[in-house]
């Protein structure tokens, strides 16, 4: 649904990212929105707001000429109000669409890196004093731009994006409103050097298996079985990026403390190595099986090492390192 | 929002039925049934027609349009197509952009019904679809409620209503670039040629033809001397109807008689060039010439109501005749009415003069039991002036002045009808007179030696109460003519109420075509320079742009300035409470501001752990905040505040 148009007006086409885009007058404007709209948070106000008639509003104008012109020559006053009556509508949304923008608070609360299936996500939170009407969300990476019916005093908007495997510097976002009657195009951008990654959706297949399993039995990697039948070897204080499967919930619901289960003989115990040069596939299944690897590792509790070409990241676990891993293999 | 998208289909409806606009039946149908099908499709909430369906209908419905208009009604036609296409359009719109496409171009179409009629009703019901049209445009958003949207619309419009008023004001007008073709309207009116047993059918009708304003009341005194208005002068008789004189349209020059007073008439769109003036008239208007007659004519057709000012002529006496011009106002056709031919040239010989043989004439009306009626018998008869004259001797004035004519040119008199007004309703508030088709009339011109053309009105001997006032204000007829009008408010006038109400919407109406509609150059610049005095009047243009963007500058800042929420009263008192601390705490949650305020001003502890429970009470728990809390908080921040100054 919606106004397509919207990115098409001015110099602010749809040129992609910044960075890559072509012609000096866009890059002129891209290197100015970069300098003006960097950050992770923005207030819409008089020097980041932009208003332009937009293309209906354009057409709008066009009418009333005709109008007017048919005024003219039929000496009819009425047809004239009409023209100068479409005229200063138009005016005067122009008022009421950058005070509908104005003074509203954009703020990057969070980005979302997930598998591309997921999908990764961008999270806005938006504040108005007064409320604001029919915003859309624009980016060059989606396919779609997000509308926002209205948002009352606050309200956190999704932006899930549709990513091919990778790290995306997120780049502009572009804030557009048609607000009265969609005649103008109030706009303003947010420009954010942070990444998001598209994790490799992990791909499950036998062969893998059988190799998480060889690992497994592997001399050089001693196993003991499954945490699930050891005995429970002490509790610790709950860190963030630890497993949640792990907290003792139990001890939650008598004395409110969060406390992760430690297991004997578990710790240091078992180490995985994962390289890319010995999988199979072309470079995506790799990285997809990879990515299974990774995530059954870090199921399981299990230290892991990733060897990625060169790369190489050291054994380790937990959540953090889980990341840690799963951003190097989109970033491969 | 599929109901405003039935509704743009029933705008073009409207449009297309409103009786100001005449698209012929066929077109009238081919849109019912295209608003039924949208209809039908809404309610079965299917959406979007196939586009080869869609084309299919477009090119019948161009021919059904064309056949339907005509293609001569170049204006009409243009029109009828442009409402043709919008409502294709509506039916084949799936998207956003399609739609926002039918909205802009609505507001040429809608507009376009001001081509046709500019009155106060129909001015009304384009604002108001404008209105709605602006509404669904608000609306093309998803969830934008209705009431919001309203709401919003009306007062956005209403500002730039008053900001466009402006602008027509003091926007110096511009002269036409072009010549338009203009519309083709149905009006009844006088018509050129005049069968003299068809002007009655104007006497249903209850148009209005033009309104006069007289400043001087002595030309017009009320009362007692009758007001013809001459608009056509008809001179050749072929048996049944009385053409229009060749010289009609044929500019003349007359003298104006400066010593009487101009008036202005604000003639009602007639379809036809030819204008209303007492007696012999000249006009200083633009585009208005006068003819051999007297009488005024416009260079093109009226198709809008048409302003003009009227001077009263010099009349330049004829004295005598030549031969041909005597031929050619006396001829008849030979064979038509033998008896009164005979009649005529009896009288003829029982008269020596002129003088008599009228006074003979109006003896034998008189004497001879004639009626004046509205609804006087019809006639297949070739010899209908004989049939009028001998048999059934009633009729309107139509028929005394036809006959009277023939009578006339019969015996050797060169006579001439004429076609006009007779009468006026006049309306004391306001000070103008109102001219409708019911009033229309016709007499008769005769010529006589060394002194000339006279009047003469044969329906003064049969109803002599005809001349004074409106034939709405004629006694003896007012049955029949009630009768005759049908559904309308002159019929009802009897009522005091209603006769009031249409007074009244007379009179508004007078005021919307006076300063609304012919508020033209020669207007505008009599009002800016009586504002602006003669060297002010050039710059109102800049001067209009200028206030209004003082204006909208203001309505800007203001808006602004009410932008922000108004926050509940104690949050506001919360606020002014720690403004007071000395640390910045606008940030930490009020229970920990309290705690840091309560170390601070030790003194004031128990009202403030009071002031918090009244503040957690009421945005925690839902109770109110009410005076007596209010009043605490003031005393708090007070005494807090004295207690710092010292």
């Amino acid at each position: 649904m919606s106004f397509t148009r919207a990115s098409n007006i001015g110099y602010f086409a749809r040129s992609g990212d910044p960075a890559l885009s072509e012609g000096y007058v866009s890059g002129f404007f891209s290197r100015v929105i970069r300098n003006k709209h960097e950050g992770e948070c923005i207030t819409f106000k008089h020097n980041t707001i932009y208003v332009l008639p937009s293309f209906t509003g354009f057409g709008f104008i066009a009418v009333s000429a005709l109008n007017f012109v048919l005024g003219i020559n039929y000496q009819n006053n009425l047809l004239l109000g009409v023209a100068y009556l479409m005229i200063m509508l138009l005016v005067v949304s122009i008022i009421y669409g950058y005070l509908n923008m104005n003074g509203t608070h954009v703020k990057l609360v969070a980005i979302k890196s997930a598998h591309c299936s997921v999908p990764p996500t961008v999270i806005f939170e938006l504040s108005t004093k007064a409320s604001l009407q029919q915003l859309s969300i624009e980016h060059n990476l989606l396919k779609q731009q997000i509308s926002v019916p209205s948002v009352q005093t606050r309200e956190h908007i999704n932006v899930p994006f549709e990513l091919p495997r990778g790290k995306h510097v997120l780049g502009r976002f572009k804030f557009v409103s048609h607000f009265p009657f969609g005649l103008v195009s109030v706009w303003s951008y947010l420009y954010c050097r942070k990444s998001i990654y598209a994790y490799p959706d992990p791909l499950v297949d036998s062969a893998q298996r059988q190799m998480f399993e060889s690992h497994k039995k592997d001399d050089q990697f001693t196993h003991s079985s499954t945490h699930l039948s050891d005995e429970l070897k002490q509790l610790t204080p709950y860190q963030s990026g630890m497993n949640m499967h792990r907290i003792s919930w139990r001890h939650f619901a008598k004395t409110q403390q969060l406390l992760i289960k430690d297991y004997e003989g578990e710790t240091g115990a078992q180490t995985l190595g994962f390289d890319f040069d010995h999988l199979q596939g072309n470079v995506e299944e790799r990285l997809a099986k990879l990515c299974y690897l990774v995530l059954q590792a870090d199921q399981h509790n299990l230290s892991y090492a990733l060897k990625l070409g060169p790369r190489l990241i050291a054994a380790a676990q937990g959540e953090q390192h889980k990341v840690k891993c799963l951003e190097a293999l989109s970033d491969f | 929002m599929i109901s405003n998208q039935f509704v743009i289909t029933l705008s073009y409806l409207l449009i297309t039925l409103v009786p100001v606009t005449s698209f012929g039946v066929a077109f009238n149908v081919l849109m019912l049934l295209l608003a039924i099908w949208h209809g039908i499709l809404v309610i079965k909430k299917n959406n979007g027609v196939r586009n080869s369906l869609i084309n299919l209908i477009a090119i019948t419905g161009m021919v059904i349009t064309g056949l339907s208009v005509g293609i001569q009604n170049t204006v009409e036609l243009f029109v009828a197509l442009m409402l043709l296409a919008c409502q294709l359009k509506v039916l084949q719109a799936t998207t956003t952009k399609q739609w926002q496409q039918i909205y802009v171009l609505n507001f040429f179409t809608l507009s376009s019904v001001f081509l046709f009629s500019q009155s106060l009703y129909i001015a009304l019901m384009v604002l108001m679809l404008l209105g709605v049209n602006l509404v669904a445009m608000l609306q093309v958003q998803p969830k934008t409620s209705l009431a919001f949207a309203s709401k919003f619309t009306l007062t956005k419009v209403l500002i730039s209503m008053a900001l466009s008023i402006l602008l027509l004001i003091f926007m110096p007008k511009i002269p036409s670039f072009w010549q338009m073709p203009g519309p083709t309207l149905a009006k009844t009116g006088l018509s050129e040629n005049v069968d003299p047993f068809d002007i009655v059918n104007l006497a249903k009708s209850d148009e209005l033809a033009f309104r006069a304003i007289l400043n001087d009341r002595t030309q017009a005194p009320m009362g007692n001397k009758p007001l013809y208005w001459r608009a056509i002068i008809h001179d050749k008789f072929d048996g049944t109807q009385w053409r229009m004189s060749n010289l009609q349209n044929v500019s003349s020059n007359l003298t104006a008689n400066l010593q009487l007073a101009p008036y202005k008439i604000i003639a009602e769109a007639s379809n036809l060039p030819w204008l209303y003036a007492l007696e012999h008239a000249v006009s200083p208007t633009k585009l208005v010439n006068n003819n051999y007659f007297g009488t005024l004519y416009r260079t093109d057709k009226i198709t809008s109501t048409f302003e003009y000012q009227v001077q009263a002529a010099n009349i330049r006496q004829q004295t005598s005749m030549p031969a041909r011009q005597y031929r050619f106002n006396t001829t008849l056709p030979e064979q038509l009415n033998p008896k009164a031919q005979a009649l005529a040239k009896q009288w003829d010989l029982d008269s020596a003069n002129t003088n008599e043989f009228i006074e003979l004439m109006r003896r034998y009306f008189s004497s001879q039991g004639f009626r004046y009626t509205l609804t006087p018998n019809t006639s297949e008869s070739k010899h209908k002036i004989d049939e009028f004259l001998f048999d059934y001797k009633n009729g309107f004035c139509g028929h005394y002045a036809s006959s009277a004519a023939i009578l006339l040119r019969s015996a050797g008199i060169p006579a001439r009808l004429v076609s006009g007004y007779l009468g006026a309703e006049y309306n004391k508030q306001q000070g103008y007179f109102s001219v409708y088709q019911y009033d229309a009339h016709a007499w008769v011109e005769y010529f006589v030696p060394n002194e000339g053309w006279k009047t003469l009105d044969p329906t003064a001997w049969i109803s002599p109460q005809r001349l004074l006032g409106s034939l709405s204000e004629h006694q003896t007829l007012a049955d029949e003519f009630q009768d005759n009008l049908g559904l309308s408010l002159v019929a009802w006038s009897n009522f005091t109420a209603i006769n009031w109400l249409r007074l009244h919407l007379e009179q508004l109406d007078y005021q919307w075509t006076r300063w609304v509609l012919n508020f033209d150059q020669e207007k505008q610049t009599s009002l800016l320079q009586s504002l602006l005095g003669t060297k002010g009047k050039q710059w109102a243009g800049a001067l209009v742009i200028f206030v209004i963007s003082a204006i909208l500058l203001l309505l800007f800042f203001y808006l602004q300035r009410h932008q922000q929420v108004k926050e509940p009263l104690v949050v506001k008192r919360y606020r002014q409470l720690i403004e007071l601390s000395d640390k910045d705490l606008s940030a930490a949650p009020p229970k920990r501001a309290i705690d840091e305020l309560t170390q601070q001003f030790s003194s004031h502890h128990e009202m403030l752990l009071q002031f918090y429970a009244d503040f957690a009470a009421d945005r925690y728990q839902g109770k109110s905040f009410g005076k007596n809390q209010n009043k605490h908080a003031k005393n708090l921040i007070n005494s807090i505040k004295t207690k710092a100054k010292r």
